[in-house]
């Protein structure tokens, strides 16, 4: 898809998590060394920390330890499927070891593992807009194969089933959800994009620092990753119990808006006349932020 | 011409029509058809000869003969197999098998000849014609058991009057490189004896006696007519002597003497080679590629050939910049650099500061402005730098300068070594002072010493740094006497006698400076460049026999330094002791055995330094002043390791000693240009400093090295931007980071200022 039609779409369905529902999953599998269980331990604490930042509560789920099975966690998607409509999101992000067979990924819980294939007939059987999967775990590559144009956004540490090595992306991303330096764009929101860019980069500099040959290389595929968030900052004060919130954030609604509408004409102008239409969006768009700033008594 | 490196392993099979060389062979073989051919041939006599040999090749009866005929023709392939053929027909006949593996050396394929000669002295113990080729295959691949190989050879009272002036002829050369004058004289008086008296042919003994001359600072032009007179389309005439015109480093000479080579002798494909290789040292780039081209095209075989234009082939990447943009009316930039397009722009302005401040201290010191831009070439990849240098990959080399030209390493062709580009450079710059200030006259361990020299007194690591390793040699060995440094350096007899000879070098310097003063420095370079030898330099300049020079500098070591080798035993204890305490984490103790090494070699700065141990104790005692303060002096005698410079100017910066971590973070930029944190961090300081000049350096080099944050890239340029006043680039900036990022409120508030402060695109 061209860059025009990407924008077009994106137009059409932006912001893609924030218009309906979002439903989260984290499953943390067997750890096998407590090295690793404390690593797993403090993965889904951030990613738990980062779902709340994006969801309600009642809308997140956590499978550890015991609870970690494929039944619980079909059961969750089962009820999950039963409730998701078309503009609803759903997330599952999958922390701990996986194995490849030659045939199919499997990661590793208590009980059966959740192979490749189950885990993409959960995401089939779910009607949500924004389908998204991200598996840190050793061997995670092969679900590149199983996920192939399939519509789910998918973020994996291996490139492919036969990086085995324990990993170190998970850690990385999961440290992104709450890092300064991983909102690139600078919205105080991290999208799948931005935690997988700066994970990837994290993961990659510990390889070259420690003089080791990098065997893990994340991957990321799907549409749309730069709008698709999984970490939020700072919520947005209730802005129904605040009309003039309500009207200075739809402004500045408006004004992104229009960044994109200007961004999608950019090919028929000159790099002034681009930067001078720019420029004017971003000082309406500083003037709406300095307004909301003090309806909020944001310090920045 | 593209070409791989999968060409290196041409075989014979691939190419056919190409004139490999057929040098004299003394007698090797005697068939009297052949030595009709051969007879027109050394006489110059080309066409007659080429005829000769056509004939030869099909009339032949002996497949042996056949071949010779067509190894002078130029087809490998087939005096290959009519060798093979010879050999499988006389399977006893050792001395088939010596010519063929000479065609093999002839063809630079050094293994494939030394099995041949080993499967003839197999056959025949007694063929000393198999050892000779044998000793000249040791010596073209510089192996010091050449030397000792044929001086064995030559100790042999009944050898073939042929493999006694052969030998003779390539231990003559030897000598000539080593400056060992009076041993060449002798070797060449008697095989001038054993030429005459045996009626063999005088060329290459006139070429070697012209090379000699040349040596010895005498006029050599009547030894090149005698060597023509003997053969007027011997080209090694002329390529003999410019060879040790090049090793001498006068590249002006060099190039018109392998220019008359290949006049004389158009299929000298190895003057061919060398020409474009002269060219290339001095930044002809055009010409140095046509002659690796003819070359290439007579001689597929020579992998030297071979990577040169592939090594060539890299510079349709290369960028050339030149410092200043703007040097004014009719002035020339004062260096241009020659970088790899994926690293210019994080190079380029380190590598032009640090060029341009080592040009304007050394023409202070030494007295000398360069007429010429210096040109620095730096090579992302070693083996690109080797092939460039010396046409072979596989040499320790880190840099080289040719006249005005330096070339390099690159920190990323070093990555993972522990490498500091910019004392490489500063020792090549001041290398280039040391050859134009002495009109390219300068011997090996003079033009070496200066720079080590320099490197200590005024490049970027200060202080006389001696690796473990050499005072460990310099403990076990005696140094060379002065007059014969050279061979240090040119035929070195143990393990680390190079690096040996350079620290020697740098500290004959260090003796002269500190003992008498820097302008004998600059007396001997002047002694140099009037044609004085060593010693006659020495003798005028210091009005002392080298003798009494060698012993003066003997005194001056054993008061100054000698001591550390002699102490190296015990200091190497404490410090692995010291490093054992670490590893049992007692700190004080550790401590303590450190500061005791300290205080033996104080100015140790290695990896495996005491300084960093006691800097590691004294971190885990949470002593921070202390360990800032044994920090610092490592840094400032020296010591370059990345991560506790690191450590370093974070600790300073925490202290809020903004000054001294600049400094700090600017000494790890010449050893790792490339650490996007380190950029980002020393902008930062020098912005806090009031510094946005050499700021907007370091973020725009940051920006180069594509930060996955390009937003705060960018905002940090148009920050230092505003700062110097410059309103509208920063205003194109602050858009650039806010196009990333439109929400970035600090972005966002810089473009407001800067559209209340002026620039006129509101």
């Amino acid at each position: 898809m061209n860059r025009v039609r990407r924008l077009l779409l994106l137009l059409c369905c932006l912001p893609t998590l924030a218009i309906g529902e979002t439903y989260v999953a984290i499953v943390q599998g067997l750890a096998g060394e407590s090295f690793y269980q404390r690593q797993f331990d403090e993965q889904r604490e951030s990613l738990l920390r980062a779902a709340t930042s994006i969801t309600d509560a009642d809308k997140s789920a956590v499978f550890a330890g015991e609870q970690a099975t494929k039944a619980a966690v079909t059961y969750w998607f089962t009820e999950v499927a039963n409730k998701a409509t078309s503009g609803d999101s759903i997330a599952l992000f999958l922390v701990g070891h996986g194995s490849y067979n030659s045939r199919d990924y499997k990661f590793n819980i208590p009980g059966p593992d959740l192979t490749g294939q189950d885990i993409l007939a959960l995401f089939e059987s779910n009607a949500a807009t924004t389908r998204l999967l991200v598996s840190s775990s050793s061997s995670s590559g092969a679900l590149l194969e199983t996920f192939k144009d399939k519509d789910i956004i998918l973020a994996t540490a291996t490139k492919n089933g036969r990086e085995k090595n324990a990993t170190r992306f998970g850690r990385f991303f999961a440290m992104a959800m709450e890092a300064e330096a991983a909102d690139l764009d600078k919205n105080k929101a991290i999208s799948i994009a931005e935690a997988f860019a700066w994970a990837e980069r994290e993961t990659a500099d510990f390889y070259s620092a420690e003089g080791l040959l990098a065997t893990e290389h994340p991957q990321l595929v799907g549409e749309n990753t730069d709008r698709v968030l999984v970490s939020r900052w700072q919520k947005r004060p209730a802005a129904a119990t605040n009309p003039v919130l309500a009207n200075l954030y739809q402004q500045r609604d408006d004004v992104d808006r229009e960044i994109e509408r200007l961004r999608i004409r950019r090919i028929g102008m000159t790099d002034d006349d681009y930067l001078l239409a720019f420029q004017q969006l971003m000082l309406d768009l500083g003037d709406v932020q300095d307004l909301i700033d003090i309806e909020t008594g944001a310090t920045e | 011409m593209k070409l791989f490196a999968a060409m290196l392993t041409i075989v014979f099979g691939v190419a056919s029509q190409t004139a490999m060389a057929r040098d004299y062979h003394y007698g090797a073989v005697s068939n009297p058809d052949l030595m009709k051919c051969d007879a027109l041939q050394w006489r110059g006599e080309i066409d007659a000869a080429r005829q000769c040999y056509q004939t030869l090749s099909t009339s032949a009866a002996d497949p042996a003969n056949k071949a010779e005929a067509w190894w002078a023709l130029g087809d490998a392939k087939r005096a290959n197999e009519f060798f093979k053929t010879a050999s499988k027909q006389q399977p006893s006949n050792s001395m088939i098998l010596t010519r063929w593996g000479d065609l093999f050396t002839a063809t630079h394929q050094y293994a494939e000849a030394q099995k041949l000669y080993s499967e003839a002295l197999a056959l025949d113990n007694q063929n000393v014609w198999a050892d000779l080729g044998t000793g000249i295959v040791l010596s073209n691949s510089h192996d010091p058991a050449g030397k000792l190989y044929l001086s064995a050879l030559l100790e042999q009272e009944d050898l073939p009057n042929g493999v006694r002036l052969k030998a003779q002829l390539v231990a003559a050369l030897s000598a000539i490189e080593a400056e060992e004058l009076k041993i060449a004289e002798d070797l060449l008086q008697q095989a001038e004896s054993v030429a005459n008296d045996h009626d063999l042919p005088q060329a290459e003994v006139y070429a070697l006696k012209a090379a000699l001359a040349l040596r010895a600072g005498e006029p050599h032009q009547p030894w090149i007519d005698k060597s023509l007179a003997d053969n007027p389309a011997y080209g090694n005439a002329y390529a003999i002597p410019a060879h040790i015109y090049m090793i001498t480093f006068r590249y002006d000479e060099t190039g018109q003497l392998y220019q008359k080579a290949v006049d004389v002798q158009p299929d000298h494909w190895t003057a061919h080679l060398e020409l474009g290789a002269n060219h290339l040292r001095q930044n002809r780039g055009k010409a140095a590629r046509e002659h690796y081209e003819i070359a290439y095209s007579g001689d597929p075989f020579n992998p030297a050939i071979v990577n040169s234009l592939r090594m060539m082939d890299t510079y349709d990447t290369f960028e050339v910049l030149s410092f200043p943009e703007n040097p004014g009316e009719k002035k020339l930039p004062i260096v241009s650099l020659r970088l790899d397009s994926k690293e210019a722009d994080v190079l380029a302005p380190y590598v032009a500061r640090l060029s341009q401040q080592a040009i304007a201290t050394l023409s202070e010191r030494y007295q000398y402005t360069l007429s010429n831009t210096a040109t620095v070439e730096v090579y992302p990849n070693h083996e690109d730098f080797i092939v460039r240098t010396l046409g072979m990959p596989g040499m320790a080399l880190l840099g080289v300068a040719f006249g005005d030209v330096v070339a390099m390493d690159s920190p990323t062709a070093q990555a993972g070594n522990d490498y500091h580009w910019g004392t490489t450079l500063w020792h090549e710059i001041a290398h280039i002072f040391t050859l134009k200030a002495s009109g390219h006259n300068v011997p090996r361990w003079f033009t070496e010493g200066i720079s080590v020299f320099e490197e200590w007194r005024t490049g970027p690591l200060p202080g006389i740094r001696i690796p473990n390793h050499v005072w460990q040699s310099l403990g076990e060995h005696e140094f060379l006497p002065i007059a014969e440094l050279d061979s240090g350096f040119i035929r070195p007899e143990y393990d680390n006698q190079v690096i040996v000879s350079y620290m020697q070098g740098g500290l004959i310097c260090e003796f002269l400076e500190t003992q008498y003063s820097f302008d004998k420095l600059l007396g001997i370079l002047t002694a140099y460049r009037d044609g004085l030898n060593t010693s006659q330099a020495i003798e005028k300049v210091m009005q002392m026999s080298t003798e009494q020079f060698d012993k003066e500098f003997q005194e001056f070591y054993a008061a100054n330094f000698a001591k550390f080798a002699e102490q190296l035993p015990e200091f190497n204890e404490l410090r692995s002791g010291a490093e054992k305490l670490i590893q049992e984490e007692q700190w004080q103790e550790a401590e303590k055995l450190a500061d005791q090494a300290i205080a033996m070699m104080p100015n140790y700065v290695a990896a495996d330094s005491p300084y960093l141990t006691k800097a590691l104790a004294q971190n885990n005692q949470d002593q921070i002043d202390q360990e800032i303060a044994t920090l610092k002096t490592f840094w400032q005698r020296g010591g370059y390791q990345k991560a506790p410079l690191l450590r370093l100017a974070e600790h300073m910066l925490e202290q809020e000693q903004t000054t001294e971590a600049a400094a700090v973070l600017q000494a790890y930029n010449l050893v790792d240009p490339f650490n996007l944190e380190v950029h980002q961090l020393l902008g930062d300081t020098l912005i806090l400093q009031g510094n946005a000049a050499d700021a907007l350096v370091e973020y725009e080099v940051a920006l180069a090295l594509k930060p996955l944050d390009k937003a705060a890239a960018w905002y940090r340029v148009a920050k230092a931007n505003q700062q110097l006043g410059n309103l509208e680039p920063a205003r194109r900036q602050v858009l650039q980071a806010l196009d990333v990022a439109p929400h970035f409120r600090p972005a966002q508030k810089l473009l407001r200022t800067l559209l209340s402060s002026g620039t006129t695109q509101e």
